[in-house]
């Protein structure tokens, strides 16, 4: 049943997301696998990198193991290797941003129009993520503006609160140096990422292809039936800007699409402190350790990432259900 | 609107809760008036005095002005000759001038920084020699009629400073700034003082204390006054040739003084709190908002004190071959569970040092815990008796030992400075660096082998390969340690070479010595040469002296030229054994040929281990070398100074897996180790490791960025 935005609760939203993933779980295992292979590239360089540089070197291991000194001198030692790590961290993170442009644009369009069967599921997605590459990459320009004032507020904040920290004693210290500062940026932060996930969504829903009559776009000439369907304007074009402000409009006129994310946010957060207390002080070594922690941070990681679905899903809902 | 109102609402009140979060840093409130405190009930010594020769004996008489950080004072300096020449002139130190302005040698060397703090542009501090008159075996020599003012031992006159007759303008008017800037003040005698005479200074003097960054100073209500007083240098030199040492306060330069007996009296504010060096042997309540406290101190080479309106104190006992010694940690009410950490380090330590050198002959330590904003500036710094610690914070939790570091630190200068008084400015290794060295052994000992500086989250280190590991590399340090402190070209290398260098040096020497005879011949220099003024040559001379060997195959290129060891494992070469060798052997017609056929392989492995020591310090040192069955074959190294490597030939039945240089971490002046441990087969596993964690915050981090 399709709700409108009178209507339509977080419970609802929250509930069009599960029911989103469960819909299309190749679609989601396909992605997480990317995400997956990519970071598994990284780390086979790393590896790699590791190998040749200390593979012989038994400080190496003592490192790994938790000795403080041998960890500081190969820190010390290898610095041209972790530096090399770090870039090549950074190359990645860089490239899977406009890769998820793409992945991004495939997931809404699949998302909004919701095809039925396999293979339009996939033509969906892939004609999806290409025709909003595009309009992502100029709403990506725009973004510089409101993330350049959010990292403003961040050195801002840290600076207020960096004098603060030298000088803290206790926890409380350090919440007020740190944490009361950072709490606009981070607020900011929110609010920045929440209007531009709507904005993508609005792009998206113009975006939809050409001559083709999903149920949505019906929805846009039929009065009649907008409270019962999801609506696209896919007949208009819209500029970047343009969805960046609608993305704003979204979150300011409503606290629900802030609340949703808010939601996530946590959720994220609690599934990490999950990990932390899982694996905290427990050394998993031997092959069986391996293969232990490998599989606590794959679920740890799967489960964030579908909560991240859940949030989509529940985000295209809002947006489609509330015209 | 009204939802767009509502988020603004919402911005408003994480807006205010950030300035109110930094508003409400703690406040300590407004001071209460303090009870008067009971003086201490037990003398300066808890063992038989004296124990110094007692040259330079002070009588000090003090207003302080909390609010103008503002010294009104008179002194009286009982002064002995010690040489064995007439002296002509006394130079006295006027450190607080080096506060004074931008072209104080201090502040040029600065520019108004040191260690992590900052001068202020507005908190410059001086001192006014207001008033100078002698005394002379009782003959006054100029003017005539000049009277002592009274000591300050009896503390029922506190009152105003009364005005000394005589024409004392006659006096200041010929006292001179002999050096670059104001920190030295020479007053000029007309009769010299004779071998053995005593002569007696009267002086007058104010003091503006600077904001603190350097030691001394203020810091909103917290006071830390040292180098605070005119101060007499110190007669040097072989008999027959002796001079004055009194430079000018440069910024990479402490202090050198002659032992003798102070007497302060303090008239402070009823509302503030006092500690100061020696015992509190009178306090009176002076009926006008203000009370006079009266230290008494022996065989000490300074004095300073502190006030301050909000600190708290705790108090504890060491025991040592001497009796009981009182441990006082004086505290802002924030720090308190830092103060008990500072406090067990303090009695660990007085208790430690004592029984590796001498025993602490004082009955009373104060250790200052400076808040928070004063301890970058005024914390970490050593005074006979009193000392300030630092290192509070909430990235210091128990198990992260730099408070407790701080601590032993500073108490173990009441040994090397304190008792071993020797001269900091041209010689500051040999306290700084002595004492670095015992730190660490101290460290282990109060807290665990191997863990004496963190035990924290499960990483474990020790004071001195924490440190190591933490600084530079030892042979960028461009001077030696030998170096007059102010010679240094900055203040890393002075640090690294005077503290990190000598500390390691040291150790690695006891290693190769043997632990126990080098610390019997520490012992045997602290006790020959406490309450003297050692030098590095009497250091390494009683070391040899205790142990019956040179060092100086050690000693001259670790101390005394730059540099470190650095050892390394430059190759293994393993091959099978042939029955025979094989080639061409032979010339002409005689030449045979010797094929794999005629020379098979044998089981027999020969292997060659090369081992360099690319530093230029030379160190004997063990190697272990493991092979694939599982045997181990150790060779010892001797110092070669011929040539800077090793290589080892050995045979066995099985390859070299690893070879390890220095097996029991005993030379520790190197900081690169990561080619002393080298095996032959590259293990994946620690890699594999590393890097599935890097998946893991690779992967996060997608999710955080992309899809
Ligand atoms: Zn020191």
């Amino acid at each position: 049943m399709i709700k409108t935005s009178r209507s339509l609760s977080i419970g609802d939203m929250l509930g069009t997301g599960v029911a989103m993933l469960r819909r299309y779980p190749r679609l989601w295992l396909s992605l997480y696998l990317v995400e997956f292979v990519v970071a598994a590239i990284v780390a086979w360089v790393v590896a790699r990198i590791l190998v040749d540089q200390f593979g012989t070197l038994p400080i190496f291991d003592r490192a790994v193991q938790g000795d403080l000194i041998a960890l500081l001198n190969v820190l010390g030692e290898g610095r041209s290797s972790f530096a090399a790590v770090l870039l090549l961290v950074m190359g990645a993170l860089g490239g899977y941003v406009v890769l998820s442009w793409y992945l991004i644009g495939g997931a809404n369009a699949v998302l909004i129009q919701r095809p039925e069967a396999r293979r339009e599921v996939v033509e969906c997605f892939g004609t999806g993520g290409a025709a909003t590459f595009y309009s992502y990459f100029r709403l990506a320009l725009w973004t510089v503006i409101p993330h350049g004032i959010c990292f403003a507020a961040l050195s801002v904040g840290l600076s207020l609160g960096a004098d603060s920290l030298k000088y803290a004693i206790t926890g409380g210290d350090v919440v007020r140096a740190v944490i009361f500062p950072l709490i606009p940026v981070a607020a900011l932060y929110w609010l920045n990422a929440t209007a531009i996930d709507y904005a993508r969504i609005e792009l998206s829903r113009r975006a939809g292809p050409a001559g083709r009559p999903d149920r949505a776009s019906e929805a846009e000439f039929d009065d009649s039936t907008a409270a019962e369907r999801p609506a696209i304007r896919s007949a208009k074009p819209l500029s970047a800007i343009g969805a960046l402000v609608r993305g704003y409009r979204t979150v300011v006129t409503n606290p629900r699409p802030l609340v949703h994310v808010l939601l996530y946010g946590l959720f994220f957060a609690s599934v990490s402190v999950v990990y932390v207390a899982l694996t905290h002080g427990r050394p998993m070594s031997g092959a069986t350790g391996a293969i232990a922690i490998f599989a606590i941070r794959q679920v740890v990681l799967f489960t964030r990432y579908t909560g991240k679905i859940v949030c989509a899903g529940g985000q295209v809902a809002f947006s489609q259900g509330r015209s | 609107m009204g939802s767009m109102r509502r988020v603004l609402d919402c911005f408003l009140v994480f807006a205010a809760g950030t300035a109110l979060g930094a508003a409400c840093s703690s406040s300590p409130g407004t001071p209460a008036v303090k009870p008067l405190p009971e003086p201490d009930p037990y003398p300066a010594l808890i063992t038989r005095g004296p124990l110094s020769p007692r040259i330079a004996n002070y009588d000090i008489r003090v207003r302080f002005d909390p609010v103008a950080h503002r010294i009104v004072a008179e002194q009286t300096l009982r002064w002995t000759n010690p040489a064995t020449r007439p002296v002509s002139k006394l130079p006295f130190h006027l450190y607080m001038n080096a506060f004074k302005n931008e072209e104080s040698v201090f502040m040029r060397e600065s520019r108004g920084r040191h260690r992590d703090a900052r001068a202020s542009e507005t908190g410059w501090g001086w001192i006014d020699v207001t008033a100078v008159q002698v005394h002379h075996n009782d003959v006054t020599i100029s003017p005539d009629d000049v009277t002592i003012s009274p000591g300050p031992n009896d503390p029922g006159e506190p009152g105003p400073m009364r005005a000394v007759p005589g024409s004392k303008a006659e006096l200041l008017d010929r006292v001179v700034f002999p050096g670059p800037d104001e920190t030295v003040l020479e007053v000029p005698l007309d009769q010299p003082v004779q071998p053995g005479q005593t002569i007696e200074v009267f002086m007058a003097f104010e003091v503006q204390l600077p904001e603190v960054f350097a030691r001394t100073g203020y810091k909103n209500a917290f006071h830390m006054v040292g180098q605070w007083f005119p101060k007499i240098g110190v007669v040097v030199g072989e008999p027959g040739s002796e001079r004055w040492h009194c430079e000018p306060f440069h910024l990479h330069s402490e202090f050198f003084a002659d032992f003798g007996v102070y007497d302060v009296a303090i008239q402070v504010p009823n509302t503030h709190t006092v500690a100061a060096t020696g015992v509190l042997t009178g306090a009176v309540d002076n009926g006008d908002g203000t009370r006079t406290l009266t230290y008494h101190a022996e065989d000490v080479h300074d004095f300073a004190w502190m006030a301050d309106p909000h600190i708290d104190v705790i108090e504890g006992e060491a025991k040592n071959q001497y009796g009981t010694v009182r441990v006082r940690v004086y505290h802002r009410p924030a720090q308190r569970h830092f103060a008990e950490r500072h406090l067990h380090a303090g009695i660990g330590a007085i208790e430690q040092f004592s029984a590796l050198y001498v025993p602490y002959p004082w009955s009373l330590i104060s250790i200052i815990d400076p808040p928070p904003r004063a301890a970058r500036g005024a914390g970490g710094m050593e005074y006979p008796t009193f000392v300030t610690t630092a290192g509070d914070s909430f990235f210091t939790p128990p198990g992260v030992r730099l408070p407790e570091y701080i601590t032993v630190h500073e108490v173990g200068h009441n040994w090397f400075q304190g008792m071993l008084a020797s001269n900091e400015v041209d010689e500051a290794w040999l306290d700084e660096g002595v004492n670095e060295y015992a730190d660490s052994i101290v460290m282990d000992a109060l807290y665990g082998d191997g863990s004496g500086m963190v035990d924290w989250a499960g990483f474990r280190a020790s004071s001195h390969l924490m440190r190591r590991a933490a600084s530079g590399f030892l042979e960028l340090i461009p001077a030696p340690i030998e170096t007059i402190s102010y010679e240094f070209p900055d203040y890393s290398s002075y640090a690294m070479a005077t503290y990190l260098k000598t500390g390691l040096a040291l150790r690695t020497l006891e290693n190769i010595v043997g632990v126990e005879d080098f610390r019997r011949a520490m012992a045997f220099y602290a006790q020959r040469f406490a309450f003297r003024h050692p030098t590095g040559r009497d250091f390494f001379s009683s070391l040899e002296q205790a142990l019956g060997r040179q060092l100086d195959w050690f000693v001259e290129p670790a101390f005394r030229q730059i540099g470190a060891v650095h050892y390394e494992v430059r190759d293994i070469n393993c091959r099978r054994k042939h029955k025979k060798p094989r080639g061409v052997f032979g010339r002409g017609d005689d030449k045979v040929i010797v094929t794999p056929e005629d020379g098979p392989e044998t089981d027999t492995w020969t292997c060659q281990v090369l081992i360099v020591n690319v530093g230029r310090v030379p160190a004997p040192v063990d190697v272990r070398i493991e092979f694939d069955d599982g045997t181990i074959h150790r060779e010892h190294l001797s110092v070669s100074f011929d040539k800077t490597w090793h290589r080892i030939s050995v045979e066995r039945k099985s390859p070299v897996a690893r070879v390890v240089i220095d097996p029991d971490q005993a030379i520790v002046l190197d900081s690169h180790l990561h080619r002393r441990d080298v095996r032959t087969d590259p293990a994946l596993g620690p890699a594999r490791r590393a890097a599935a964690r890097a998946q893991f915050w690779t992967q996060t981090l997608l999710q955080v960025v992309g899809l």
